[in-house]
């Protein structure tokens, strides 16, 4: 019991809804295995209904109230009022004596009253009003239509389309009853009922808004009931293929062998579910849902949209509703930094422009299709997560390219008649706009259940859509087939992508996606089986991949992206992965500065790489691997030993960071890349190999080009280049020392301020882009380091542990760097007024960088690999992947701007004056 | 912060006497409903709301927008008014007469089953006052009053922890209390 004590309290915030989604996520996972919390949850949730209907009997407050206290207020306020002394006189015990009589009487009263009600109740009391659709109720042996009900009287909703029914109740709750159902009401809507408020669900489904406040509200059906604690939930009762013809009254369905499948939806609040033969009520919250078969014990999950598509789908993309989006970007550093008036000022004629751009478009396409849709409808029937599935790839009958076959899933909640009555209007102006062009009699509407859902199916011609609506959700496909193959996953006859823990649900995700990389493979490679490129493929280990996710998560202020691969079998190149070690990225940021504008450090599996690469390539093609065998012998004669480089010289450790130089000594970051080494003879071959290099691509050339100068020739490059070939073979580098070890600058040309030094130490090799840089890289950094910056430890706490690298950017810093160098020459941009004409941005009036910068925290990425698959995390004030995009598409337009005009206007070659370091 | 409640106090305090009133309308009821939440009769609390209003406008020049809302004042000094006046009224008790307090049916005496809003009030509030003081004021706040854990925590100057602890044993114990209207 006591090591229950914290999940207690876990389960008391967690029927008021104010748990964290981590905090949600340790409950659920302790409940799962924990038989006393799940009782303590029930009982909980039964206090919390009380509660609820405790807060909604608040006593009305006294007449005049607000009258007296603003009086009395007024005369304290008043000028001259003595200091404010307590107003009240104690009443006497005869006052308090009164006051609880009167108070209980009235108590009494109100219960003899509801009592005599209850008496009294007339059988025939009115307790619904169909508000819209048709309404069947059984009259004797027939059924007459009616637009109200009286409790007790049996109904049925019609099975054609569009008579889906809405009824609004005597208490103000609403039931969206859907097509084909049955059932009926008992009194307590009206009045009083010892069983609270009660809906019999003989078979077929209905959406329940329950109004708060008014008791107890249960849903009963064959196979169990429904006690609403919450206010909105959707409930199906029945045999998947049931008929609701055969149905005449409750009990005919005790009685009978009709014990039915169970289904439950909760859209807000929560419910219990009793399923029949269950031992105890389960409670299903919302963003849940629920469904047991008849006498099977009831199994609940998240509602998520990938719960309705298949698991073997090529391609799956998921995405929150606009509104959480929008509440996602207004918490994020971003949404900050927009409601800054400058950075508004800027952008707003942009957004302005761009949505107008939008509204057009939707019109015109609207108009191309003769209004058939209206985006303004679909948007507003939209408003939960929506899906899109690729199942397959098929060809067209005729010849003609292959298309995607593909699946639409929505999340339309209580809002499914919403929805299902667009489509029934799609078909009418389809049909409406057939006529007009007379095109014959029009499409052919079919409805049909398809396990407990109403599928209908549209064709016209050749050409046909087919939609559901089950269980809350809304699915499209060209063919009524893969519809039905989404019902069967939402049944969970059919295995769901719902199971992949990738996809799973959380409170605040924006986006998620799969690729089955495995299936579309399969699929390219069936169309070239004989292509050399497949063995190339395999070899690799890309054969054993299965499946790519992603997913991007709101956790404020952060846009938090996931992107893995994974694999059955760490084969190939992707062998590496398995050897991969996790890095300390701590240990390496000691050495890094506190200020540095990128960080990232690594542990690669070195030793290993050499290996694995050639087995890879021997798969494919045994000479190949040779071929590269023989490549490395040469270099080795040439001095570098990259097999003993890569496994006796390096550990694997690599560390790499750019950071601005002390202030006067230059206005580019200083770039260093530091290598953990176990012994150092390998390295000098590399250092030596590089300024060979650097030799003859630069620093020779131009010495040899000035010597041919000053004897008078004519520089003839192809000579020059050869001689700078045959001197740098001879070419060595001296190293000076310094503090224990060796500092070697590579030849640079004259004037370029870039010149590449490697310093190398007993236990590293520093590589810095100036040998002041690498010096001040083998000290202590002077202004603190990196490691012991507290926004550098947040950040990286914000990820998984055990990354095999891990990367770092001071995004306000780097920012105001790249907005504060670019800022000035983008006013005089020569396309500036243009941009300003077409898209609202006015270069001169750009924010500051400022009013950007003090919104942003710098951000961490890491990779993670495994035997299984490899990850990549990142944290960042604007999701990455939408960055790219933006990117992208800046650079689409900034082309398609040039494009047939002048060049890009350049900034000119910038005279950098160099900074040379003497040592 | 809460602009409106720095704007309006700033004008109370100023010495408007609309300001006044409109402060007034604005939180009296709160200040009553509460204490009659916590316990108190129709008169008593609106005593109670009548001196925490005046208290109120006589502490709106030292008041900071920044540190607490308005509301959260209001709940803090309704809280310890009752607690006051419960005390005094104790006083005034003789050993027969100990359900003045609260004139709530006793356990088991209620409807059998919670259909009707007031009875189960009544119910709910009757087992609340048999909780140790701090938790009654927990729950009364959060659950009752429907004050967020960091509302109610601002509100009784403890931790948002201390709410949650505090919460969960009211909970706990008022399971126990009305367990016969828990029961499937």
């Amino acid at each position: 019991m006591s090591g229950c004590t914290k999940f207690e309290e876990l389960i008391s915030l967690s029927v008021s809804g104010e748990l964290s989604p981590a905090e949600r996520e340790e409950l659920r996972a302790h409940l799962a295995g924990c038989e006393a919390c799940r009782g303590t949850l029930v009982r909980e949730t039964r206090l919390w209904a009380l509660i609820q209907q405790a807060r909604a009997a608040a006593p009305a407050l006294p007449e005049g109230i607000s009258e007296r206290l603003a009086g009395r207020a007024r005369e304290a306020a008043a000028p001259g009022a003595s200091a404010p002394a307590p107003a009240r006189t104690w009443r006497r015990r005869a006052f308090l004596w009164a006051a609880a009589a009167a108070a209980a009487v009235l108590l009494v009263v109100g219960l003899v009253a509801n009592r005599g009600f209850f008496f009294g109740a007339d059988e025939a009391t009115q307790v619904a009003q169909v508000a819209s659709g048709r309404l069947l109720v059984k009259d004797g042996e027939s059924w007459r239509e009616s637009d109200r009900l009286m409790a007790g009287q049996v109904f049925r909703v019609p099975g054609e389309p569009g008579s889906a029914a809405r009824l609004v109740l005597a208490d103000g709750s609403r039931l969206d009853l859907e097509r084909g159902m049955s059932g009926w009401l008992g009194r307590g809507f009206s009045g009083s009922d010892p069983a609270g408020r009660r809906v019999e669900l003989f078979s077929g489904a209905l959406t329940a808004e329950v109004a708060k406040g008014k008791g107890r509200f249960t849903v009963n059906t064959p196979g169990g009931n429904v006690t609403a604690t919450g206010t909105r939930f959707w409930v199906r009762s029945g045999p998947p293929e049931g008929k609701e013809e055969d149905i005449v009254g409750r009990k005919e369905i005790v009685g009978g062998a009709l014990a039915a499948a169970l289904a439950v939806a909760v859209f807000e609040g929560s419910v219990l579910v009793q399923s029949a033969g269950a031992a105890e009520p389960v409670p299903v919250r919302a963003g849940e849902q629920a469904a047991a078969d008849a006498g099977k014990p009831l199994a609940v999950n998240d509602r998520t949209v990938a719960s309705a598509v298949p698991a073997g789908a090529l391609f799956f993309v998921a995405t929150a509703g606009r509104e959480k989006w929008k509440k996602s970007f207004e918490d994020s550093n971003l949404g900050a930094a927009y409601r800054e008036e400058e950075v508004k000022a800027f952008l707003l004629p942009f957004i302005d422009k761009i949505n107008a751009r939008i509204a057009g478009g939707k019109k015109d396409i609207e108009a191309g299709l003769h209004n058939i849709i209206s985006f303004a409808e679909i948007e507003k029937a939209l408003v939960g997560e929506v899906g899109v599935a690729v199942l397959s790839v098929k060809a067209k009958v005729d010849g003609g390219k292959e298309e995607p076959v593909v699946l639409l899933v929505a999340e339309v909640g209580e809002n499914a008649a919403a929805f299902e009555n667009g489509m029934d209007e799609f078909v009418k102006r389809v049909n409406a706009a057939l006529g007009a062009a007379g095109a014959g009699a029009g499409g052919d509407l079919r409805a049909r259940n398809y396990r407990g859902a109403d599928l209908r199916t549209f064709t016209i011609d050749k050409g046909s859509v087919a939609y559901a609506r089950a269980k809350g959700y809304f699915l499209f496909a060209l063919d009524a087939a893969n519809v039905e193959k989404g019902i069967d996953c939402l049944e969970g006859v059919a295995p769901s992508l719902a199971a992949s823990p990738v996809l799973k649900k959380s409170d605040n995700g924006l986006l998620a996606a799969a690729a089955n990389i495995a299936e579309i493979v399969k699929a390219e490679r069936a169309k070239e089986p004989k292509d050399d490129g497949w063995k190339f493929f395999d070899a690799l280990g890309f054969g054993s991949v299965t499946q790519a996710f992603y997913r991007l998560d709101f956790e404020k202020p952060l846009f938090c992206e996931k992107l893995s691969v994974e694999f059955t079998e760490a084969r190939g190149l992707l062998a590496l992965a398995k050897d991969a070690k996790p890095v300390d990225a701590q240990k390496m940021a000691a050495e890094a500065p506190a200020d540095a504008l990128f960080f990232a450090a690594a542990n690669l599996p070195s030793d290993k790489v050499l290996d694995t690469v050639f087995r890879a390539v021997d798969a494919v093609d045994q000479k190949k691997g040779d071929e590269g065998r023989r490549g490395l012998v040469q270099m080795k004669e040439k001095g570098l030993d990259l097999e003993a480089l890569l496994a006796k010289s390096l550990t694997g450790e690599v560390a790499l960071w750019a950071a601005m130089p002390p202030a006067g000594a230059g206005m580019f970051p200083d770039v260093v890349i530091v290598a953990r080494t176990k012994e150092n003879l390998a390295v000098e071959g590399l250092i030596q190999m590089l300024a060979r290099e650097a030799f003859s691509s630069g620093a020779g050339r131009q010495k040899i080009a000035d010597e041919m100068r000053a004897a008078g020739q004519e520089v003839d490059w192809n000579k020059v280049n050869e001689e700078a070939r045959k001197r740098a073979a001879t070419f060595k580098l001296d190293g000076v020392d310094y503090k224990g070890g060796k500092l070697y600058a590579l030849p640079v040309e004259n004037g370029n301020p870039l010149q590449v030094s490697a310093l190398v130490m007993p236990d590293r090799v520093i590589f810095a882009s100036n040998a002041m840089a690498a010096k001040r890289a083998a000290a202590k950094p002077a202004g603190g380091a990196l490691a012991d910056k507290p926004a550098f430890r947040d950040a990286l706490g914000k990820l998984s542990p055990n990354a095999v690298g891990v990367q770092y950017i001071d995004t306000p810093a780097v920012f105001g760097k790249v907005y504060g160098t670019v800022m000035p020459f983008l006013g005089g941009w020569k396309n500036a007024d243009k941009l300003h004409d077409e898209l609202g941005l006015d270069l001169k009036k750009l924010p500051p960088a400022e009013s950007v910068m003090k919104h942003l925290v710098p951000e961490v990425g890491a990779f993670y690999a495994d035997g299984r698959g490899v990850r990549l995390e990142a944290c960042s004030n604007a999701p990455r992947a939408l960055t790219v995009g933006m990117i992208g598409a800046g650079a689409w337009y900034g082309k398609a701007m040039n494009r047939g005009g002048a060049p890009a206007g350049r900034f000119g070659r910038q005279a950098v004056p160099g900074e040379r370091e003497e040592f | 912060m809460n602009e409106k409640d720095a704007v309006l106090a700033s004008r109370a305090a100023g010495g408007q006497p609309e300001a006044a009133e409109e402060l007034a309308r604005q939180h009296g009821p709160a200040a009553y409903r509460l204490a009659r939440s916590l316990g108190l009769g129709e008169h008593d609390a609106e005593d109670v709301a009548q001196e925490v209003i005046v208290r109120l406008l006589g502490m709106l020049e030292r008041y900071d927008p920044e540190k607490a809302a308005l509301s959260t004042l209001v709940y803090r000094m309704t809280t310890n008014a009752v607690c006051d006046a419960r005390r005094k009224l104790a006083g005034f008790r003789t050993p027969d007469d100990s359900d003045v307090i609260r004139s709530a049916p006793a356990r088991g005496a209620g409807p059998a089953a919670p259909g009707g809003g007031d009875g189960v009030r009544q119910m709910v509030l009757a087992a609340a006052e048999s909780l140790p003081e701090r938790q009654r004021q927990v729950f009364i706040l959060h659950d009752i009053e429907e004050l967020s854990v960091a509302q109610a925590a601002a509100a009784l100057e403890i931790s948002e922890t201390n709410v949650r602890v505090q919460l969960c044993s009211a909970r706990r114990a008022l399971r126990e209390r009305l367990a016969h209207l828990l029961e499937g």
